[in-house]
């Protein structure tokens, strides 16, 4: 997986469990549990891409210059 | 957050173990330079694993702290995804380029140019929009003028220091009171808009310097007189009396005074001090922002004039004011809130935080990721309609507006949830205790300063400093004997100069000037540059704390 496709899944999970977290505070707390590690596992994913991810230029990098 | 009773987090050990989560995201960015999506996410595990192990959180307390965080993180990521919207639009057109060959229009002296974005349009929206939006819009458009990315965030993030206390109609000045009973509100509001004088000064006096060095220290002393009264004096003079006045009057009076500046003799000529080569990408006017447009515009495309380009602009801070208008105004919208309901949680140390039908609502009206939107929406129309963009385009326009948000928006996700874990588990808590416990009272003024910095830093955000700290300084104050004036007004104060280090703004400036992952080496310039802002605004509120008592 790129660095990009890592913090996109990254996104994603920590979306869903958002949304799992709240329904689970709200209604029934085994969800919030489900949602806690689905949040963490999409949070790890950001970390991890600096040791897993290919390297590659990203979307639109570049378009001010390095400094 | 509120502590029933006194508990075990008042000690040395809790307070080492409070700070971890800090240093380690300190060391991960400015020492180890991670990028922001990498270091934010380590930050809030350290954390929650303390909050577990030793500040006897529950998981159910931690998962309603994390989806709060998240909710704040949905609050900032709409200003980033919208601000990088726009910036891409404008980009498109190819207005980064007329921009850089017309500005010498409005005036040749490019010390006047550099402060007329990098001071005055960025204290206008951080007085009317705030929450980032000065940085989000500015930092590109800094670039644009020749600025090296890296110096174009990191002078927005300076520049907009001033107006966070009093931006936004005084929103941090409004939640301090709801979470503490202030006795002393003139001279809180005296003090933080003194300190802030004092720190918009030093900003005018830090941008003039690194865009020129002494050179232009000497050629722009009148503009640090005209901006600092502008800003410093008009803020002091309004703050006491109208405090939801005391950022946007002034801001607005500075917007005219620079359209004014040109026809004073000096600034109506080039300057003798010019900019540094070592802030510039590729000249002055030759930003690489515009490169890609510059590429389009050599084959055969038409570009905007220069008031048709600024259309967005122009937009942005019309739908500003009317958004601010409508929702002071207009009661029903002005309490329309979009969000999410939580329970009450608890820790085994007594760190209680109720229960909120909608937690930290989002106004769509009120919000600036609203009034950005909007902008880049009246701009893509003018420039399809004008032919500047083609239809086509679009397509790859989103895309890399996705592109660029991404990393941004991981590690503001990390960084705000991060901050409601030391919240809800009480870490935060027994940062500022502990500092306030061993200050002695003549000095707590001083630390208080600093207590709001920290505060700022955590949160990444003024209000939300105050919120978190305000009771607890109040407190403080209380139990020492020196009233809550000064301390309130150090605290109000240091929350602003704390903007200038927040991650999530970092992380926003960083994404929209397209440099994310450089976060640490923005830290390394505004750390400094904060750091010398607090110990001056702590020497001036110990001052005036000899003066008061």
């Amino acid at each position: 997986m790129s660095k990009m496709q890592f913090l996109w899944t990254a996104l994603g999970l920590t979306t869903l469990g958002f949304l799992l977290i709240w329904y689970g505070a709200s209604f029934q707390e085994i969800i919030l549990w489900l949602g806690l590690i689905v949040f963490s596992v999409g949070l790890l994913l950001g970390p991890l891409s600096r040791f897993l991810a290919k390297s590659e230029t990203r979307e639109g990098e570049g378009k001010s210059g390095g400094e | 957050m509120t502590l029933q009773e006194p508990t075990v987090l008042t000690n040395i050990l809790y307070w080492l173990l409070a700070i971890v989560p800090i240093v380690v995201l300190l060391v991960l960015l400015v020492v180890l330079r991670w990028t922001a999506a990498q270091a934010g996410p380590v930050g809030f595990f350290v954390a929650a694993i303390i909050a577990l192990l030793f500040f006897q959180t529950p998981v159910f307390t931690l998962g309603v702290a994390t989806a709060k965080g998240f909710w704040d993180a949905i609050f900032i990521l709409y200003i980033v995804w919208t601000a990088l919207l726009l910036y891409e639009v404008v980009r498109e057109a190819g207005v980064f380029t007329v921009f850089q060959r017309e500005i010498a229009a409005f005036t040749p002296n490019r010390l006047v140019q550099f402060l007329a974005f990098s001071l005055v349009f960025v204290l206008f929206l951080q007085a009317t929009a705030g929450f980032g939006t000065p940085i989000a819009v500015v930092a590109p458009l800094l670039v644009g003028l020749g600025i090296k990315p890296l110096y174009a965030v990191s002078l927005a993030l300076i520049g907009h220091v001033w107006g966070n206390t009093f931006g936004s109609l005084a929103i941090s000045w409004i939640a301090l009171n709801l979470v503490v009973e202030v006795n002393q509100p003139t001279i809180v509001l005296f003090s933080s808009a003194l300190l802030l004088a004092l720190g918009v000064v030093f900003s005018i006096l830090t941008l003039i310097w690194v865009f020129g060095g002494r050179r232009a220290l000497r050629d722009g002393w009148l503009l640090v007189v005209i901006f600092g009264a502008v800003y410093g004096l008009g803020q002091l003079a309004i703050a006491p009396i109208v405090p939801e006045l005391a950022a946007i009057v002034p801001a607005a009076i500075a917007l005219g005074v620079i359209f004014l500046v040109p026809r004073i003799g000096r600034y109506s000529e080039p300057g003798e001090a010019d900019v540094r080569d070592e802030i510039l990408s590729d000249g002055w006017g030759g930003g690489k922002a515009a490169e890609g447009a510059e590429r389009e515009a050599g084959e055969e495309r038409r570009l905007p004039s220069l008031l048709v380009g600024f259309v967005p602009y122009i937009g942005l801070v019309i739908f500003a004011v009317l958004g601010l208008l409508l929702t002071e105004l207009v009661e029903p919208l002005g309490q329309l809130q979009l969000g999410f309901g939580f329970p009450a949680v608890t820790t085994g140390f007594n760190v209680v935080n109720e229960a909120e039908d909608v937690y930290s609502g989002l106004n769509p009206i009120g919000h600036p990721g609203s009034y950005i939107l909007l902008s880049a929406i009246l701009g893509y129309i003018v420039f399809t309609r004008g032919g500047y963009i083609q239809v086509d385009d679009t397509r790859d326009l989103l895309r890399r507006t996705a592109g660029n948000a991404v990393p941004p928006s991981v590690a503001i996700i990390g960084f705000l949830t991060l901050a409601q874990v030391l919240d809800h588990s009480g870490q935060t808590f027994a940062i500022a205790q502990g500092i306030a416990e061993v200050t002695p009272p003549v000095l707590f003024a001083a630390t208080a300063v600093f207590i709001g910095i920290l505060g700022a830093f955590i949160t990444s955000s003024n209000t939300a400093s105050n919120i978190l700290f305000g009771p607890l300084q109040s407190q403080a104050a209380t139990s020492l004997g020196i009233g809550d004036g000064t301390v309130l007004g150090g605290q109000m104060a240091g929350g602003a100069f704390g903007n200038a280090i927040a991650p999530a703004n970092v992380a926003l400036g960083t994404g929209t000037a397209g440099i994310s992952g450089r976060e640490g080496a923005v830290l390394r310039i505004t750390l400094i540059w904060t750091a010398v802002a607090g110990v001056l605004g702590a020497i001036a509120i110990v001052l005036l704390q000899l003066i008061v008592q």
